[in-house]
């Protein structure tokens, strides 16, 4: 399904902003992976009801709150994988580096600042709502219309992804449903995990004990691109009736 | 560097809710600060980095200011208090433009320029009054007494500059 419904009233913008501060909390304690994720999801999630709103300012800034714990969520979804065990100890090691520069970004004065500009924010009106959307939707469309290029396939498959999450993201805060936008992301988020792990892999390309997974990511790359074109076209022509 | 100091636009006398960190621009501050950027774009002030308070008025005025920002935009609370080192460790690049609130602004300025916090001994010294949208270009080195002001552009002849 994918409908909007409505373009006003967005949902109670406090319980994204309340969930972002409750992940900073418990980093600042630990940084586990579950908090890493949550708090992408939540800056993402905020970033559009800015731009739902047509405000750029605090954009950038939850961006690169965004930007900070990216590393790190990215070695946590290789960790989930069966590794070779030196290559993990590495990746544990990188870890720890990162998750040491993402505690000193979230104890930094910015990010309070960033909450507290986010809490006298007020909801978006209708108007800039609707324009937005279509905004969204034209922006979705043109990173599609990008896939048809064989040339900048894997560019545009990663152009797509960042644009579908953003327009769910919209339609969530509308309450509309965006169950197909979710398995479309779902395949292109899964899509982009390999294609980080497959960076990884090639940057030890001399390592003999990884050669096996390198050539199993390879394979994976092509199911999951697969997959997430047809997903894209089946929906493709649903977007235009947004 | 060149460093400007710019004052929010009009704001609502009062948020609905009370909250003073809730004044959202009016419709005419809106418009008036619009043609001021106009006038900022005419003289070639481009900002490679805004930085501006976190309150909704300074935030509204910092969006305003994208025709003419190449750069980075970032919210810092040492904007919204009378000005420490800490604001000027966050300035960094080559035309930065700082969007905040009196009297804090003009105290920053004295302190830029002169080197000492003036108001500190005499809170009744303006050592210059910012209106609403307007804007002073420093130029110099961030560091107290190690700027020299360049221009002082109050709101209306920064609209007129951008209707030439």
């Amino acid at each position: 399904m994918l409908q909007l419904v409505k373009t006003s009233p967005l949902l109670p913008v406090d319980t994204w902003l309340g969930e972002l501060a409750r992940q900073i909390e418990r980093l600042q304690v630990a940084v586990e992976p579950d908090p890493v994720h949550r708090l992408r999801v939540a800056a993402g999630r905020l970033s559009v009801w800015l731009e739902l709103g047509a405000r750029h300012s605090l954009r950038p800034d939850l961006w690169r709150l965004r930007r900070s714990a990216a590393t790190v969520r990215d070695l946590d979804v290789l960790a989930a994988q069966d590794l070779e065990g030196a290559w993990t100890e590495t990746l544990r090691q990188e870890r720890a580096v990162e998750a040491a520069c993402l505690r000193a970004a979230l104890n930094s004065p910015r990010v309070e600042a960033l909450l507290e500009g986010l809490v006298v924010v007020p909801e978006p009106d209708a108007v800039n709502v609707r324009s937005a959307i279509q905004h969204m939707k034209r922006r979705v469309q043109r990173a599609g219309d990008g896939l048809d290029d064989p040339k900048d396939k894997d560019s545009a498959l990663h152009r797509l992804r960042r644009r579908v999450r953003r327009l769910r993201y919209a339609l969530d805060w509308l309450g509309s449903d965006s169950t197909d936008l979710r398995t479309l992301q779902e395949h292109l988020g899964g899509l982009n995990d390999l294609a980080v792990e497959l960076a990884r892999l090639e940057a030890r390309a001399g390592d003999p004990a990884l050669e096996s997974r390198r050539h199993a990511v390879l394979h994976e790359i092509q199911e999951r691109r697969s997959r997430a074109l047809e997903a894209w076209k089946s929906i493709r022509p649903r977007i235009g009736e947004l | 560097m060149d460093l400007w100091l710019i004052r929010h636009a009009i704001a609502q006398d009062q948020a609905p809710s009370g909250d003073d960190a809730r004044r959202a621009l009016t419709p005419e501050g809106r418009d008036r600060f619009a043609r001021g950027v106009r006038g900022l774009a005419r003289i070639g002030a481009r900002f490679d980095l805004v930085l501006h308070s976190p309150m909704l008025r300074a935030q509204e005025t910092a969006d305003l200011l994208q025709p003419v920002c190449t750069g980075e935009t970032a919210v810092t609370s040492a904007l919204a208090r009378a000005p420490d080192e800490q604001l000027f460790a966050d300035i960094q690049g080559t035309c930065v433009a700082l969007v905040g609130h009196e009297p804090w602004l003009s105290q920053t300025l004295g302190w830029l320029v002169f080197g000492w916090r003036v108001y500190e001994e005499d809170p009744s010294i303006a050592i210059v009054e910012l209106k609403k949208g307007s804007a002073a270009h420093l130029v110099g080195e961030p560091r107290p007494g190690a700027m020299h002001l360049a221009a002082l552009y109050p709101p209306a002849a920064l609209r007129a500059l951008g209707r030439r």
